[in-house]
């Protein structure tokens, strides 16, 4: 997971053999596939892997069956069925939907029955409507696959719906790799706690926080803060009060650039209103830090 | 008053130059059509005069697009899919006849290939004789012709989503089969659009075949050096086979016009994966 330009289509094809790494080594079991020391490059269709390409790829000028046949003649069928674009057999893929190009290719990616299952920002190309029912149709399908699955995305929400663990990555660099507990709550960086959402608030911003100079930095999650109008005991973010984004039965309020969760009643108890003064309230105990 | 005149002067202008363009050109092909009489070409037409013309024709440039779609398809594909060090010279070099006068053409394929030429020497040792055999026409039309294909075949091959090759390799097809299922069915309308005007250029070919070639009949002796030799002799048969050559120019514009327009129709739907990937993740 990462921003673009970080480099995670890179690294698809890197595995998929479509690119060259420099250095290193790429290997599934104890085969390898690449290995810049070795001498080792397998061509990609020496390789065993299933690439779903952000904007699918599917050929053109095929059916949708000719297109899932490609990889793999014989399990085409019963791709078509498991999928349930059997009724697309026939059909080009100009004519159907964004959402079934994805499962024509996804499906496409299975025939062949590879050993790693590769998917390059599956959900990206649809609408926000397709996408929450494809994402759940992806959560079934890789919690029954036998296969290792690397799937990229920009997402936070498809990381944390889709993944077991979260690479995550920036300028070319795997900034931490982890659960996705294991990010929220032990973040490597400032740049990987502001990917989960979380706050980064300079130490000297806190009022009874940690002391340090500027490069120490408090990473609290929305959820953890709580609000207050007057000065707390404990360590406190001041600020004013810039935005109040209703969400469902919680609110998010920005007090400065801190961002709280807050319950709905406990808002309007505090009779919080925009341009108002408050207080980001942290949990108590040690806080999170990370170099800022 | 003035500028009314004036005005209209200058609406009128332009109208009047495009008269005088499509009159200049329309009027040669109707003075064709005009200056025999309609009912008597197809006599003319079966003249043996004709027919050798024609099977020598018929011939040579079977031969030469044969050699231009052999290689020129697999030339074109290593084009459009490399890229090297001197590609765009190699390009570049392989459009020249487009621009070279067709005389130039003829002298140059007879300094290459002629008796005191550079490969003049192993020819004569093989005891093969280029100038003014029938094979000289050959290389006459495939040199002129096939910058025509080439040209189209590279855009066809360049347009092919490189995604979509990408794809092909990661389902297991090698090079070869990618090239057989993937990227040759989806160029083919390129290829054949590139192939119609070679054809075109092909049958038309002049300059370069009397230079390289000659006129002898039965041998080198094309429908255009045909009309040529009859300027004088049978002006009548000469009109005939221009009204011939006319006929087939214009179903090749055809062919080439349908061919774009189906490419077209077709691509609409084909566009949205015919996108080179450009976001960068």
């Amino acid at each position: 997971m990462g921003p673009s330009g970080a480099g995670k289509s890179t690294v698809l094809q890197a595995i998929a053999g479509l690119r060259r790494p420099d250095r290193g080594r790429i290997a599934v079991d104890e085969r390898a596939w690449f290995d810049a020391a070795g001498g080792i490059d397998l061509a990609p269709e020496s390789r065993s892997v299933g690439l779903v390409f952000q904007e699918y790829a599917l050929f053109p000028h095929m059916s949708v069956r000719a297109n899932v046949a490609f990889g793999g003649p014989q399990r085409a069928d019963e791709l078509l069925e498991r999928f349930g674009i059997a009724h697309l057999a026939d059909v080009r893929p100009s004519a159907i939907s964004g959402g079934e190009r994805q499962r024509v290719a996804l499906a496409r990616a299975l025939a062949r029955g590879p050993e790693v299952l590769l998917l390059d920002e599956p959900l990206s190309a649809l609408d926000a409507h397709t996408r929450g029912v494809v994402r759940g149709e992806l959560e079934d399908l890789l919690a029954e696959l036998e296969q290792p699955a690397l799937l990229v995305t920009h997402d936070m929400r498809d990381a944390t719906a889709l993944a077991d663990r979260i690479g995550v990555i920036a300028d070319g660099r795997l900034r931490q790799v982890g659960t996705l507990p294991e990010l929220l709550d032990r973040p490597a960086d400032a740049f990987v706690a502001r990917l989960t959402g979380a706050n980064v608030i300079p130490a000297g911003a806190v009022v009874g926080g940690p002391s340090g100079d500027g490069q120490v930095a408090v990473v609290a999650h929305p959820w953890e803060l709580t609000l207050a109008t007057a000065q707390p005991a404990c360590a406190a973010v001041p600020g004013v009060v810039h935005g109040i984004v209703p969400d469902g039965d919680r609110a998010r309020v920005r007090v400065g650039d801190v961002v709280v969760q807050a319950q709905a009643e406990e808002v309007e108890r505090l009779g919080l209103e925009r341009g108002a003064s408050a207080w980001a309230v942290l949990a108590p105990g040690p806080p999170r830090l990370v170099a800022n | 008053m003035s500028r009314s005149i004036a005005g209209r002067a200058g609406a009128a202008l332009p109208a009047l130059l495009t008269g005088i363009a499509l009159a200049f050109l329309a009027i040669p092909l109707v003075a064709l059509f005009t200056e025999v009489p309609l009912g008597d070409v197809p006599s003319l037409l079966r003249d043996p005069f004709v027919r050798d013309a024609l099977t020598v024709t018929a011939r040579t440039n079977a031969v030469a697009n044969v050699l231009i779609v052999g290689f020129g398809t697999p030339a074109a594909y290593v084009l459009a899919t490399r890229r090297f060090p001197g590609r765009a010279l190699v390009v570049t070099l392989v459009e020249l006849p487009l621009v070279l006068p067709p005389a130039v053409a003829g002298i140059g394929l007879l300094a290459a290939f002629g008796v005191g030429g550079l490969l003049g020497g192993p020819l004569d040792d093989a005891g093969i004789v280029l100038p003014f055999s029938e094979w000289a026409v050959v290389l006459a039309v495939t040199f002129v012709a096939s910058p025509f294909y080439l040209r189209q075949a590279i855009a066809a091959f360049e347009g092919i989503d490189p995604s979509l090759t990408a794809a092909a390799r990661t389902l297991g097809a090698g090079p070869a089969r990618t090239l057989l299922r993937v990227s040759l069915p989806l160029a083919a309308g390129g290829l054949l659009a590139g192939w119609v005007l070679a054809f075109a250029r092909g049958i038309g070919e002049f300059g370069a075949t009397i230079v390289f070639a000659g006129n002898v009949r039965g041998e080198t002796q094309t429908l255009t050096l045909g009309i040529y030799e009859q300027l004088d002799a049978d002006f009548d048969q000469a009109l005939a086979i221009g009204i011939l050559l006319v006929v087939l120019s214009g179903a090749v514009l055809l062919s080439y016009k349908l061919i774009s327009a189906w490419r077209s129709s077709s691509s609409t739907s084909l566009s949205l994966f015919a996108r080179t990937s450009s976001q960068s993740t």
